[in-house]
């Protein structure tokens, strides 16, 4: 599954989710877990001014330390940009210097967890993306054509929602139970009630629909739905813009 | 424990169930539930009222001449997960389940089965089975 956040994308095993997302595009905090102990950690940072090097033996010191405290034995083994340590926990990880910052990739779990496969996979597919940007968590999937500046998140279980704005005011959101919400109601019916769209203009085409409202000095606003039924979810986008290039267009959901 | 799961556990004698215990029970139907599905996949639940046994209570009882059953009604995902509930599935296997039929992702399915088991044990409509330690 691809997870894609903050101009970095890799992808991880299908059961595993992002829990922890902090930060913003400067300097941020990632964490995707399984159901066990394994887990992806992406640190970031603007990478001006900064030795990738001394940063990662700063953070294996601390690491150390920590061991030290519970009298646990701690044992690193850097190599270039790759490292790997046993302490309190096992972690194998890589930095990673590009665009104008810096990565540090891992993957960690217990002490006696096998974290190579894992690390593989995640390093493997490590890629750090400038133009378009892709964001994927929880099944929804969007390319935009410019980085956007990420505004809110709000993930709900069956609901995920991010906001952003920049070249204008954009909302991507992903319903889960599209089955059991369509059987209900139709996708336009749907579609009009959750964004309030009772009087746009509906250009509806099977799976897909265009709500169009009229456009005010404020600017256009125009929604995209989408049922995808293979996934048993409804996505939508919803863009405020004065630009045309910021009309919401169908490849940027995947 | 917050100040207020005391009071609830003291009111409500049921003591609230910790997440680990949670996650390795086997949620099994309260045998004096009925279940009447329907065709759109819900399901209407009537469970008898839990009356103390004291006179007092009795004695409202008789005199409000309330029904003797609770009734609850379930949506089409609800139902499902609550005909999961056999004491045979564990946590885990309901949640692939629920993961399988309806597309949800691993989180998404623990965090709302989670939210849903605890509602239906509250309102003692199924019993968590914990293995002993």
């Amino acid at each position: 599954m691809v997870f894609a956040w903050q101009g970095f994308r890799l992808e991880h095993p299908d059961d595993w989710s992002p829990v922890s997302l902090v930060g913003d595009r400067k300097e941020g905090y990632v964490r995707v877990v399984s159901s066990g102990r394994l887990a992806i950690h992406v640190r970031w940072a603007s990478g001006k001014n900064k030795d990738p090097l001394k940063s990662l033996g700063q953070y294996l010191d601390r690491l150390s330390q920590d061991a030290q405290k519970k009298k646990v034995d701690f044992k690193r083994d850097v190599n270039q940009s790759s490292y790997s340590y046993r302490g309190i926990f096992h972690g194998r990880g890589t930095v990673i210097c590009k665009s104008g910052r810096i990565y540090f990739v891992e993957v960690q779990g217990g002490r006696t967890d096998s974290t190579l496969p894992t690390f593989k996979q995640v390093s493997g597919s490590f890629s750090v993306q400038d133009v378009p940007e892709e964001w994927s968590l929880f099944g929804l999937r969007l390319i935009l054509p410019q980085p956007l500046e990420l505004k809110s998140k709000t993930l709900l279980a069956g609901r995920t929602t991010v906001q952003f704005a920049g070249g204008c005011q954009l909302k991507a959101e992903r319903w889960a139970f599209a089955e059991q919400l369509l059987s209900k109601h139709s996708l336009k019916d749907w579609s009009q009630a959750v964004t309030r769209s009772t009087k746009a203009k509906i250009e509806e085409d099977g799976d897909r629909i265009r709500l169009i409202h009229p456009s005010s000095l404020l600017g256009s606003r125009e929604i995209i739905v989408i049922h995808q039924p293979d996934r048993n979810q409804l996505v939508l986008v919803d863009s405020r813009f004065r630009k045309d290039e910021w009309r919401p267009q169908w490849d940027w959901l995947i | 424990m917050g100040l207020v799961d005391l009071v609830k556990s003291r009111v409500n004698g049921r003591p609230p169930i910790e997440l680990d215990q949670l996650r390795s029970s086997k949620p099994l139907q309260n045998p004096t539930v009925t279940i009447q599905m329907c065709e759109d996949g819900s399901a209407l639940i009537e469970a008898p009222l839990d009356v103390k046994n004291d006179r007092l209570s009795k004695a409202i009882k008789k005199w409000s001449k309330t029904d003797s059953t609770r009734k609850f009604e379930l949506e089409p995902v609800g139902a499902f997960v609550f005909s999961l509930c056999d004491g045979q599935h564990t946590f885990e296997k309901i949640s692939k389940k629920l993961r399988d039929k309806y597309k949800m992702n691993r989180l998404e399915a623990d965090a709302s089965l989670t939210a849903f088991l605890q509602t239906l044990s509250q309102r003692g409509l199924i019993t968590l089975m914990v293995a002993k330690k």
